[in-house]
């Protein structure tokens, strides 16, 4: 496909490759929202550019260093990409984890991490195990002015939380959308009580059903090493992956009716409303219910 | 004590590990950033595996690399039974023409997975189509075994070829290569999850 | 031409062996997704391969009991398609119309048959062959209509001892099957072939052999049929002319194929 004309997708900010890959020219010619874009890196200052037909660079686009990725935006954004003043705190690690490809939209990606109901099922033994299988009511809203949503006070009992753990527990959890492709989460910190652990996806759609996922973390942990959290986290993202790559259709259903929920659910029906009142179409399912699978 | 120089995601590390979980031999890993860190290319990793790949063991004075390797030294030296690896020269050639395949043509499966995940260079339709042509000779050859009534892929017992083999054709689906075409592979995968201390790895379900 | 893989026709799409207890079977039909399981009385069921939750392709779940899970949310569904059990919600008895769309379906002659259509009969019927065997399923990777072309001029060396004469003839059975027979009255032997349309590209073919045969034959009848469906997908596959099919007295070294 060629570059998108959606507006909601284009106006807006998205992570294309995190600074070691960048830097190190892994990550040179990428695509976002259908355009082939080339990253530059001149000193410490990204330069993003769209390749033009012979594959030499166009156009230029604005470029951020931001949470240790480079950002940029193909439109002309309303808002900047979200404040995460944790990334600020000297305690905390930030754990770049490196981009994985999926074969998905980023808006089922999206929404499958708001989910808790898969935990037992996909994350068996670790984020959750049946017959512990309930979801506990939640909070859905979206936070003004900021406009993103969160949902909290979220629970869930699980057999291995996080790399430290070494028991079960009941996390809790707080997750926030600050744009249609980005969101954290906000986790129970095993090794600091009352504090947080961050993860988070930064969803960089290349085309409507192919995704790079650049995660990372913003954890207070001092003793697992960088290796091993980056594992823990990769073996979590690519169980997630396996369903990602198999759910019909391809684009995410908006209105309501097309798929079934419950209120589990909450915050994903909240995530379609939101993604409706924006006018989004990049990423969604144009189609009517019976033609999903034929 | 064993050491598994290892990386969660990779299908050749997970056939060690998932034998050693079948025989019920303890083991320590050594995580290797093979990615995003590249790790196993580094000097002090190549002092360990000249070619530079995962898995390696090590187990007191032995080093080895090459899932395959280990395999054949682990039945060898934990398997009191001597069913995973028995000892008559038929059976050892047939695992051993099923072990070759495992590092060779199936590891187009491997390829494709890793261009679709990790941004490998490969050429992606040859390394799905040699797949496909990999995953068809394994099915036509599991069709022949059921018509015997066999449920492996060598003899009547699972054997490190099965462990070998397994990996990568139940990871067909990260690379792009459905299943859905060989029932006689997916009816081998069923048999195999049901064997007592068989444990999954991303991208592989339990049942 | 008229269009020989009419929609409202059954088709089969699994030897019955195949689909034991325990397994979810996908299914393709006309480039549409199925799958089929049994059920723990043995009964099949064909439904569309979505969850009706967040579109989770059912093939990959698991068998609880009597219900199919989904792979994703667990949700557990009976042998009717209704839901039975949300886990997220354990003592919520999910509404009547939380169901999976299900597709015809029913087992005859050793075979699964479903429609993506409303055909206007039963399946066909194989009875006129008394001694069926299923010998295997095969993919190949042409054209349905190449594949039934193939078929009508194929030739085939009967099981068993005695048997050199690769002559026989072919004949449309019913609506994607077609019936390979010996020409010789003494000891006739068929093969059957019930052709699946997977899409444009792909046809399942289902390969039955009809034998008087002992029991503790039926194993070696099976590897001269699975033998011989091999051969027929090469010829198929590398567009040899068809007529020049034919098996030799023994088989052949293997000749190199495509990779």
């Amino acid at each position: 496909m060629a570059k998108t004309n959606d507006p909601v997708a284009l106006n807006d900010w998205q992570a294309i490759g995190n600074l070691d890959e960048i830097q190190s020219g892994k990550r040179r010619n990428t695509r976002l929202l259908g355009q082939e874009i080339i990253v530059e890196m001149d000193g410490d200052r990204p330069y993003v550019f769209e390749a033009n037909a012979a594959g030499g660079m166009g156009r230029e686009h604005p470029a951020q260093i931001l949470y240790g990725h480079i950002w940029t935006t193909l439109g002309k954004p309303e808002k900047p990409p979200l404040d995460m003043p944790e990334f600020l705190e000297d305690k905390r690690r930030l754990v770049s984890c490196g981009a994985v490809t999926v074969r998905a939209s980023a808006l089922r990606i999206v929404e499958n991490f708001l989910d808790m109901s898969h935990f037992p099922y996909v994350h068996t033994g670790v984020l959750g195990e049946e017959p512990i299988t309930e979801v506990n009511d939640y909070k859905s809203e979206i936070r003004q002015p900021d406009d993103e949503l969160w949902a909290t006070e979220c629970s869930f009992f699980q057999p291995q939380a996080a790399m430290s753990a070494e028991d079960g527990q009941v996390s809790e959890y707080m997750y926030r959308v600050s744009s249609p492709f980005v969101t954290v989460l906000y986790k129970t910190c095993p090794a600091v009580e009352g504090a947080w652990d961050l993860v988070g996806i930064f969803v960089q759609p290349r085309d409507e059903a192919v995704c790079d996922v650049h995660t990372f973390m913003l954890v207070l942990d001092d003793l697992s090493t960088y290796t091993a959290l980056v594992h823990f986290q990769h073996k979590i993202f690519l169980q997630d992956r396996s369903i990602l790559e198999n759910q019909l259709p391809k684009g995410l259903p908006l209105s309501v009716g097309e798929e079934t929920a419950v209120k589990a659910d909450g915050s994903s029906m909240l995530y379609r409303r939101w993604l409706r009142q924006k006018g989004l179409k990049f990423g969604t399912w144009q189609g009517d219910r019976d033609s999903q699978a034929a | 004590m064993i050491h598994l120089y290892d990386y969660v995601l990779s299908g050749s590390c997970y056939k060690v590990r998932l034998f050693l979980s079948i025989i019920g031999k303890e083991y320590e890993e050594r995580a290797v950033d093979y990615y995003p860190g590249g790790e196993h290319r580094t000097p002090a990793f190549l002092e360990l595996n000249p070619l530079g790949q995962i898995p390696v063991l090590t187990d007191g004075a032995v080093t080895l690399r090459d899932a395959q390797a280990i395999l054949v030294y682990l039945a060898g030296k934990y398997d009191a039974g001597r069913s995973w690896y028995p000892e008559d020269p038929e059976t050892q050639g047939a695992i051993a023409m099923w072990l070759s395949f495992a590092g060779g043509e199936l590891m187009n499966s491997s390829a494709a997975r890793l261009h679709d995940m990790l941004f490998y260079d490969f050429d992606i339709h040859k390394v799905r189509a040699a797949a496909h042509a990999a995953f068809r000779v394994l099915d036509d050859h599991l069709t022949d075994r059921e018509i015997d009534r066999g449920d492996w892929i060598v003899g009547d017992n699972p054997t490190i070829a099965d462990i070998a083999c397994f990996p990568y054709v139940a990871l067909g689906g990260d690379g792009g290569i459905s299943l859905d075409d060989y029932h006689a592979i997916r009816r081998w995968m069923s048999q195999i999850k049901a064997i007592p201390g068989f444990t999954i790895m991303p991208g592989i379900h339990a049942t | 031409m008229p269009n020989q893989f009419p929609q409202n026709a059954w088709y089969a799409v699994s030897g019955s062996p195949l689909l034991d207890w325990g397994n979810i079977m996908p299914v393709r039909l006309f480039d549409t997704e199925r799958i089929a399981w049994r059920d723990g009385d043995g009964e099949i069921h064909v439904w569309r391969n979505q969850c009706i939750h967040r579109g989770m392709r059912l093939q990959y779940g698991f068998i609880d009991g009597n219900r199919l899970a989904c792979r994703y949310h667990g949700w557990r569904f009976g042998p009717d398609g209704k839901c039975a059990l949300i886990p997220a919600h354990p003592d919520m008895a999910p509404p009547e119309d939380f169901c999976v769309p299900s597709s015809p379906s029913c087992e005859a002659d050793g075979l699964i048959w479903t429609t993506i259509g409303e055909p206007a009969g039963p399946p066909p019927d194989l009875s006129e062959f008394e001694n069926l065997t299923f010998c295997r399923s095969i993919a190949i990777d042409t054209a349905p209509e190449t594949v039934q072309a193939a078929a009508d001029i194929a030739r085939f060396v009967p099981f068993g001892a005695g048997h050199t004469d690769s002559a026989c003839s072919s004949r449309r059975a019913a609506t994607g099957v077609v019936a390979l027979e010996t020409s010789g009255a003494s000891s006739p032997q068929a093969v059957v072939l019930a052709i699946q349309p997977v899409d444009a590209g792909k046809t399942q073919l289902h390969v039955l052999a009809n034998a008087q045969i002992a029991d503790t034959d039926r194993g070696a009848l099976r590897r001269h049929y699975a033998a011989w469906a091999r051969q027929f997908r090469w010829h198929i596959e590398n567009r040899r002319r068809i007529e020049a099919v034919r098996l030799p007295e023994s088989l052949p070294a293997p000749e190199s194929l495509p990779v």
